[in-house]
């Protein structure tokens, strides 16, 4: 019993001893370390960046990206050309009316 | 004002922010870290996230809520981290013929502790560690940095009584770990 309530006791001391507490603060001169870390933090961003940009698989990856796209515009290019050759033609016919070339299309336009 | 100052990229206002707060982080990230070099880096990870995460900021909180917010989401990924890599290395001595021996973190004695409780709070604190997430966030918040049940309710997005509910569930878990530990000990 009475090894009971020491051991109560000895908990309840225990769970109050932050009773009082002051607060932590931080070394001095943080922001001097945080803003040294930030640079650092930039710094390695941009060598972290360089490094992957010339590592030889993406240098591969993106001349191929390159010249896929060199292919696209290319055959794109060429379907292009053949539907303005082809909206030309059409305009030119429009433009001259060649294609009413026949003298009854004018005396009978009326019944 | 700061807040705009910031937003528009101002290393005077950063600055002014980081004086004004410190304290406040680096007090609520050695309660839950429970050690002074973690604490200062998740500190500093808090205040880089604040500069980079400025734009957010929509001030439909208070700064200092969410400033609390970011400082237990940063120091609870850094326990797990930790935690991640102590499994890691145990893990790795079991497969290994190498006996690593496993480095257990001394008694944490926070700095604006009484001299007197010094030994008690130690015992305290590591109880603290084996709380749940929750638990141990809402009891951190309100012993070490001193919040009342609404403060911690804002700060973790939910009502009152359920952080009186927490609260309730950490100090029974503490006093049970506590027993334990003193039974053993006798």
């Amino acid at each position: 019993m009475k090894q009971n309530e020491s051991l109560q006791y000895r908990v309840e001391e225990t769970m109050n001893s932050l009773d009082g507490l002051q607060k932590a603060t931080p070394g001095p001169y943080f922001y001097t370390r945080l803003m040294a870390r930030m640079e650092g933090q930039e710094k390695n961003r941009w060598e972290m960046i360089t490094s992957y940009i010339t590592k030889p698989f993406v240098i591969t990856a993106m001349i191929c990206f390159v010249l896929f796209i060199n292919v696209a515009v290319m055959f794109r290019q060429a379907d292009n050309s053949s539907d303005l050759l082809e909206q030309q033609d059409v305009t030119m016919v429009d433009e001259y009316q060649t294609a009413s070339t026949s003298f009854y299309d004018y005396t009978n336009a009326e019944p | 004002m700061l807040i705009e100052q910031l937003k528009q990229g101002d290393q005077t206002a950063f600055k002014k922010i980081v004086e004004a707060w410190q304290d406040l982080v680096y007090n609520t990230a050695i309660g839950i870290v429970q050690n002074p070099e973690d604490a200062e880096d998740v500190a500093q990870e808090v205040f880089v996230q604040v500069y980079e995460s400025i734009e957010n900021f929509k001030g439909e909180s208070k700064l200092s809520t969410w400033l609390y917010r970011i400082t237990i989401s940063k120091a609870m990924d850094h326990i797990r981290r930790k935690n991640r890599k102590k499994r890691f290395a145990f893990v790795k001595n079991l497969f290994t013929d190498q006996n690593e021996a496993v480095i257990h973190p001394p008694d944490f004695n926070h700095p604006g502790i009484i001299l007197d409780n010094r030994e008690k709070s130690a015992i305290l604190m590591k109880a603290v560690t084996e709380l749940p997430e929750n638990q141990r966030i809402a009891f951190t918040l309100h012993k070490i940095e001193g919040l009342s049940y609404q403060e911690i309710s804002e700060v973790m997005n939910s009502t009152i009584s359920s952080v009186e509910s927490l609260m309730h569930r950490a100090r029974t878990n503490l006093k049970k770990n506590l027993e334990n530990f003193y039974k053993h000990d006798q």
